[in-house]
């Protein structure tokens, strides 16, 4: 079981249309997959059409004492499933915190599933917390969606520095450009001559498509509705860069 | 969960169709064809789980559910280009890891293929989301093993999407108002029985109910008619050769009969006896190398992980020489199997076997009620077991132990011909025992085997230059790897042993086999 991160401490950067879309074209492929919508907007679940509700709140489902598979709930495509969010998880440091082993916690819920999924998909909220050290934890990868401007690479370094500080597998991090305008000088610059920090920079970049937008629309994958569009083309190279970058993985 | 209905012959498909739509929001797919195999290990591996594995061949997709017979998933359906041979086949994952335990190194044989015309119905909540998959099928048996096309019951089948069996309980409350009848039985379970295929019938134990006061001859004849028919059923997959099993079977078979036909001895006439001993030692010769190729190849990944991660790929010469030398054995025997010789052996045999006993008889065994027979060979053997084991030390040749270990064998076949008669729970018990033993001494064989078969291919292939130094030296090390495993289970040996002849054992031995047969039947 691989489970595959999608996580950035800014926010609107992509992040859940990521996790959407790579997850269903992970199970189209004949993976069987999960994606956890940690965020407590519950944007993912809403994509799918589920309620972003956890029967009787985050709390006890994060500190395991109630039933995690009894949450999953079935997606409209076949071997595709979902943790929908709770607006509870905005408190999940603290949930995290009444635990034995805090940063651990989230990679212990998971085990589970070993047997039963081939990907698991965690779709972030934007911080940087004891989710986000649970999530490091947990990972066999994370993704992070960069934005080629000033700001958007100064959250990439910071991340960066949490990881050295902390003493973290950077190899983990696998950023990649997103909402890109070719168009504009800044996103050209920063794509022709990436800086030498973001170094497994996956090839693919997800160009600015209004058809991204359009999921919340379509309550659905952008590479369902619209497969020929210039973004879901792309969703579907970086789900294969992402795949020959994780099988390296030990 | 899944929820399946039969449709009788008078209820329209079409009509359930729009009845179901009136009362529930529904997305309809168009209708299509599948066709579906049920698929198990020859021996019924998956049977004897309680599962089924089907495929259903949905345009160029192949879809594997492998479910229990109440139609619960094991594990999440797998969708594949094409149908895998073995467990092996598969892409790696859960399916993979969870299947090759139980199909170990079987191949999966289709048992029963149906065609389907399905129409789908998507169940929908108010947010548009499927909470339920409705399937009407209208299946047809294909025309296979003698039985002609012909209607299956149509079905209806709830698949309810995890997280929301409200919705489907619903629409099966509906469906049994509605006149539709609760199904139990898987329809490769009714697709079966109509080709008169019966699931699980497939087993290389004998099976038989004896009876303790027939003669001895008549009851060999059955005996080893059973065995004949083992052989046969194994015959076309031997010659095939893609799934090693029928190979060991067939093999089993003939060296169970050899057994039988030295060890029961004065039932038989000594010329016909004489002739089939031959002949059947000659089956058991054309086998061998065939099977030891087989061994080898199959135990090869264990070969390959034991050796040192960075001396690993330089074994797989010897793979691919093995591969190489199994398929020459393998036309070899099929050559034979073709033969005059082979095919006037199992004819002979066979009308032998059929042929009534004479009413009298000379020979000593021949009229005498199989259970004195019986007990007074087991007895005989169990009796030089304990003599010969007993006198075994740490510096015996190795050739004493593997006179022991055949002598286990010929033992274990006679207490398995003959275990009808014995009380079950006491039989099982000394074969229990008597198996620990034969693991320790056919480990003991095997690995003595290996050694000098690796060496003799190290040889060949250094001849042949067909390996490089560092594949030599790589099987140098399977040696030596194979040489301590050898020194261990010699040490083992005595352990085993003793526990096979301890005192219980021996009185038990005692009660079944040597005291009169009034004290034994105090045992039942």
């Amino acid at each position: 079981m691989k489970v595959i991160a999608t996580y950035n401490i800014k926010g609107g950067v992509g992040k859940t249309a990521t996790a959407v879309n790579l997850a269903r074209l992970a199970a189209r492929e004949g993976a069987p997959t999960l994606i956890w919508d940690l965020d407590p907007q519950g944007a993912a679940s809403y994509y799918f059409r589920i309620k972003p509700k956890i029967k009787g709140g985050g709390k006890k489902l994060i500190q395991g004492k109630r039933n995690l598979e009894r949450s999953i709930r079935g997606t409209d495509f076949e071997l595709l499933d979902l943790l929908p969010a709770d607006f509870s998880y905005r408190n999940m440091d603290i949930f995290l915190e009444g635990t034995k082993k805090p940063s651990h916690q989230l990679y212990k819920l998971l085990r589970q599933f070993k047997n039963e999924y081939e990907y698991v998909f965690l779709d972030c909220p934007p911080s940087i917390s004891l989710v986000s050290e649970n999530i490091f934890d947990a990972t066999t990868a994370i993704l992070v969606p960069t934005i080629p401007t000033t700001l958007s690479l100064r959250t990439y370094t910071q991340i960066l520095q949490f990881f050295n500080k902390h003493d973290l597998d950077t190899t983990k991090l696998l950023p990649f450009f997103c909402m890109t305008d070719r168009r504009k000088k800044m996103h050209r610059t920063m794509m022709d001559s990436p800086a030498e920090y973001l170094k497994n920079l996956m090839p693919t970049a997800i160009p600015y498509d209004s058809k991204v937008e359009q999921m919340g629309a379509h309550r659905a994958p952008l590479v369902e509705f619209a497969p020929n569009a210039r973004a879901a083309r792309c969703y579907e190279a970086l789900w294969n860069d992402v795949k020959s970058y994780t099988s390296q993985l030990k | 969960m899944r929820i399946e209905f039969i449709v009788q012959g008078s209820q329209d498909i079409e009509q359930l169709k729009s009845s179901v739509q009136e009362n529930f929001l529904v997305r309809l797919e168009p209708p299509r064809t599948v066709f579906r195999t049920h698929y198990d290990s020859f021996d019924w591996r998956l049977y004897h789980k309680e599962s089924l594995l089907e495929d259903t061949r949905d345009g160029k997709e192949h879809i594997l559910v492998w479910k229990t017979l109440k139609g619960e998933n094991y594990c999440p359906r797998m969708k594949l280009r094409e149908m895998p041979k073995f467990a092996w086949d598969l892409p790696k994952g859960p399916f993979r890891d969870l299947l090759t335990p139980v199909l170990e190194m079987r191949e999966l044989t289709p048992k029963v293929k149906v065609r389907s015309r399905i129409h789908v119905m998507h169940l929908l909540n108010k947010d548009e989301k499927i909470v339920s998959q409705i399937i009407l099928q209208e299946n047809n048996l294909q025309r296979q093993r003698g039985a002609r096309s012909q209607e299956l019951d149509n079905r209806t089948t709830i698949v309810p999407v995890r997280g929301y069996a409200k919705p489907s309980i619903e629409v099966a409350r509906f469906l049994e108002q509605h006149g539709l009848t609760p199904m139990q039985d898987d329809l490769m379970i009714t697709a079966l029985n109509l080709i008169d295929a019966s699931p699980g019938d497939y087993s290389t134990k004998l099976q038989l109910t004896l009876d303790p006061e027939m003669r001895a001859d008549r009851t060999m004849k059955i005996i080893l008619r059973r065995l004949l028919d083992i052989m046969l059923t194994n015959e076309d997959g031997t010659r095939s050769g893609t799934d090693t099993e029928f190979l060991h079977d067939f093999r089993v078979a003939i060296r169970r009969t050899r057994s039988a036909l030295s060890q029961v001895k004065a039932v038989f006439p000594k010329q016909t006896l004489d002739r089939y001993k031959r002949e059947f030692a000659w089956l058991g010769q054309i086998t061998s190398p065939g099977r030891d190729l087989d061994v080898y190849l199959l135990n090869f990944d264990d070969y390959r992980n034991n050796l040192p991660v960075g001396m690993q790929p330089h074994i797989d010469p010897m793979r691919d020489f093995l591969i190489k030398q199994q398929a020459i054995e393998h036309n070899a025997l099929v050559k034979a199997m073709n033969s005059q010789r082979y095919r006037r052996i199992l004819k002979s045999w066979s009308a032998f076997l059929d042929e009534p006993v004479k009413v009298r008889s000379t020979l000593r065994n021949a009229t005498q009620p199989t259970i004195s027979v019986a007990r007074k060979r087991i007895w005989r053997i169990y009796k030089g077991i304990l003599r010969d084991g007993g006198l075994i030390t740490q510096s015996t040749p190795a050739e004493v132990l593997h006179d022991l270990r055949k002598d286990c064998k010929k033992l274990r076949y006679l207490m398995e011909f003959f275990r009808s008669l014995f009380p079950e729970k006491y039989i099982e018990q000394l074969t229990r025992m008597l198996k620990t033993l034969q693991t320790n001494l056919g480990d003991h064989q095997d690995y003595d085997v290996q050694i000098t078969s690796i060496n003799e291919i190290r040889s060949q292939m250094q001849t042949q230059e067909n390996g490089t130094g560092e594949t030599l030296l790589a099987m140098s090390m399977l040696i030596e790897g194979l040489q301590a495993k050898l020194r261990q289970t010699r040490s083992e040996f005595a352990v085993q042993f003793n526990t096979f002849a301890a005192k219980e054992n021996r009185k038990l031995f005692r009660e079944l086999f040597a005291s009169t047969w009034e004290s034994q039947k105090t045992l039942q």
